[in-house]
């Protein structure tokens, strides 16, 4: 008796937490099934659900219209090349912070992670400015060096309190078989700090991969990256909305993909490793 | 100089190795907010010759009504926001239970947090659009008439922050769902065997093991309130009448969009925006500091 109770108990429960992660995914699942209908149908009222005509030619249509190829490949140099150029600064920054700890390490690194809260805005003229002034607005290499710098607190802070789950003993040892400081970092400490690295760089690529403020505000059509392309779109004159799920779910489907397969390594970056 | 680098490399390389990262940020990030500040006391369109007008903006800040709007709407951003903290720890204990096909269904969750602001502005935009949006359609159907939320100056602000919330609540969910997997179970089996449950198990058992959790929680969604600017450009860009501007988007208007290029007000904006940050980062990274001292 008391077993049947708590498997009906159990079904009950599996239902409503279903329904709850279903409405909190169903914008997105919305936005996936517009991106299929034909124009009239995605303004449709009532709103069809399923029974729609499904097409492809919104995808092809964008593809066609808007150069998505273009935005698309803006959108990796600069998500992947801040990344690096980030990890190739902040790699030894955190070597120094985690194994050679002076007495002011740690108020360095609060204060590092302090402006990464602060607003973008509150430097917005002063970087403007300098971009212009060395003829990098509108450039992939000038969004790059932004988002590298925007992000760059994350990075160290993210490697560090990877670093310091390794013992400094092992890097101890190798120093005692002789190894110089190059090889210590090269072939002790990034071995094995390689998933401590590998979750800070997919972070970093979802994080630079989102960034609107920078990417709309610094660009103009050069170096537009997917957020500017979406963007570009959603001043909608006439029956766009069909074309714009396509072109929106052309920007999040590589991101929802790496978040599938990396979803751990994430939430310890998105909690800053405070919550593990 | 080979052999100097030999012999004291040790001692050398962790101030070498913090040097770039250091320069980088000091060029490019502690300059350009002292830049800021210096701005904000000129009058200067960007290109001709910058006036020194001494506090002057500040003054004409004091006075303008655009300026109290965005401050209303910031102050509103704020307090809303902070609903997604309870709202988030209420699903996740909720969901914090053996339930068929749990690594997809955290995913469901995981999902509104990892895509674009911009992404979830365009849906929601969608889902408010007079005529066929569903939430208009929602609306209509239980009050008998549409709003265009997004044209109304009374309503947009909550519009666009109900967007927000969306992501948000997903972020606090995630974030008290890891920090459940901690909590210990054999106090929650001796609070039980105490007679504790329902809210007196929650207050007094599980929430001061979450408290890491709720902390990170706390943070970013004061500062993600704060910080606004995508969803509103997206949405509305400040529209309409201006009424749905928070601050850090009235400043990016003064400053550099069509409305005029008045880059001292702009700062000077910035400056304010900065100065209410601070008082929460500083109070934020003291208790970090504290913490981290503490271990």
């Amino acid at each position: 008796m008391a077993r049947a109770v708590s498997t009906r108990r159990k079904s009950f429960n599996t239902a409503a937490a279903w329904s709850v992660a279903m409405l909190l995914f169903f914008p997105i699942l919305w936005t996936i099934l517009t991106s299929f209908k034909p124009e009239p149908q995605a303004v449709a009222s009532p709103p069809v659900f399923l029974g729609f005509d499904w097409t492809w030619q919104n995808y092809i249509d964008v593809n066609q219209q808007r150069d998505y190829l273009r935005f698309f490949l803006n959108s990796v140099i600069i998500a992947v090349g801040s990344t690096l150029l980030g990890l190739v600064i902040a790699i030894p920054a955190a070597w120094s912070m985690a194994f050679v700890p002076g007495r002011r390490t740690k108020d360095l690194l609060m204060w590092m992670l302090s402006t990464k809260m602060m607003p973008a805005v509150g430097v917005l003229v002063p970087i403007y400015l300098i971009f212009k002034t060395l003829g990098l607005l509108d450039s992939r290499t000038g969004l790059v060096i932004v988002l590298t710098l925007m992000n760059l607190p994350i990075i160290v802070w993210m490697l560090y309190t990877y670093f310091k789950e390794i013992p400094g003993e092992i890097l101890e040892a190798a120093r005692m078989d002789g190894a110089g400081l190059k090889d210590e970092i090269l072939y002790v400490l990034t071995p094995m700090a390689v998933p401590g690295i590998a979750s800070t760089l997919l972070l970093n690529i979802i994080l630079a991969w989102n960034e609107a403020f920078w990417t709309i505000n610094l660009t103009v059509t050069d170096a537009a990256p997917l957020t500017k392309f979406i963007t570009s779109f959603s001043s909608p004159q006439g029956l766009f909305y069909a074309k714009l799920s396509a072109a929106s779910t052309m920007a999040i489907a590589p991101i929802l993909i790496l978040g599938w397969f990396s979803q751990k390594q994430l939430v310890r970056g998105l909690t800053f490793g405070a919550v593990k | 100089m080979s052999a100097y680098w030999k012999a004291n490399q040790r001692r050398l390389a962790p101030w070498l190795f913090l040097a770039p990262g250091l320069i980088m940020f000091a060029v490019y990030v502690i300059a350009p907010i002292f830049q800021s500040m210096w701005i904000s006391f000129y009058d200067w369109d960007g290109l001709g010759e910058a006036k020194w007008i001494g506090t002057a903006n500040y003054a004409e800040l004091a006075g303008d009504p655009n300026m109290v709007t965005s401050f209303k709407n910031n102050i509103i951003w704020l307090a809303l926001y902070m609903l997604s903290v309870p709202a988030g720890l209420l699903i996740a204990i909720f969901l914090n239970q053996t339930v068929r096909g749990i690594r997809l269904y955290k995913s469901l969750f995981f999902f509104p947090f990892v895509i674009s602001q911009v992404v979830v502005g365009l849906i929601f935009s969608w889902f408010y659009a007079p005529g066929f949006g569903l939430l208009y359609k929602v609306i209509e159907f239980f009050t008998g008439t549409g709003v265009a939320i997004l044209a109304d100056p009374d309503l947009v602000t909550y519009g666009i922050i109900a967007a927000g919330l969306w992501p948000q609540i997903a972020y606090v969910m995630i974030l008290y769902l890891t920090g459940l997997n901690n909590v210990a179970p054999d106090q929650v089996e001796a609070a039980r065997l105490d007679g504790a449950k329902g809210w007196r198990m929650l207050w007094y058992v599980i929430l001061p093991q979450l408290r890491p959790a709720t902390f990170i929680a706390v943070v970013v969604t004061v500062i993600g309130a704060l910080r606004s600017f995508d969803l509103v450009s997206i949405m509305t860009s400040g529209g309409p009448f201006g009424s749905s501007r928070v601050l850090s988007y009235y400043m990016y208007e003064t400053a550099l969009s069509e409305y005029g290029y008045r880059m001292g007000y702009g700062a000077a904006i910035a400056v304010v925006l900065f100065g209410i940050m601070m008082v929460f980062i500083s109070g934020f990274i003291w208790k970090m500091w504290r913490d981290e001292t503490e271990r």
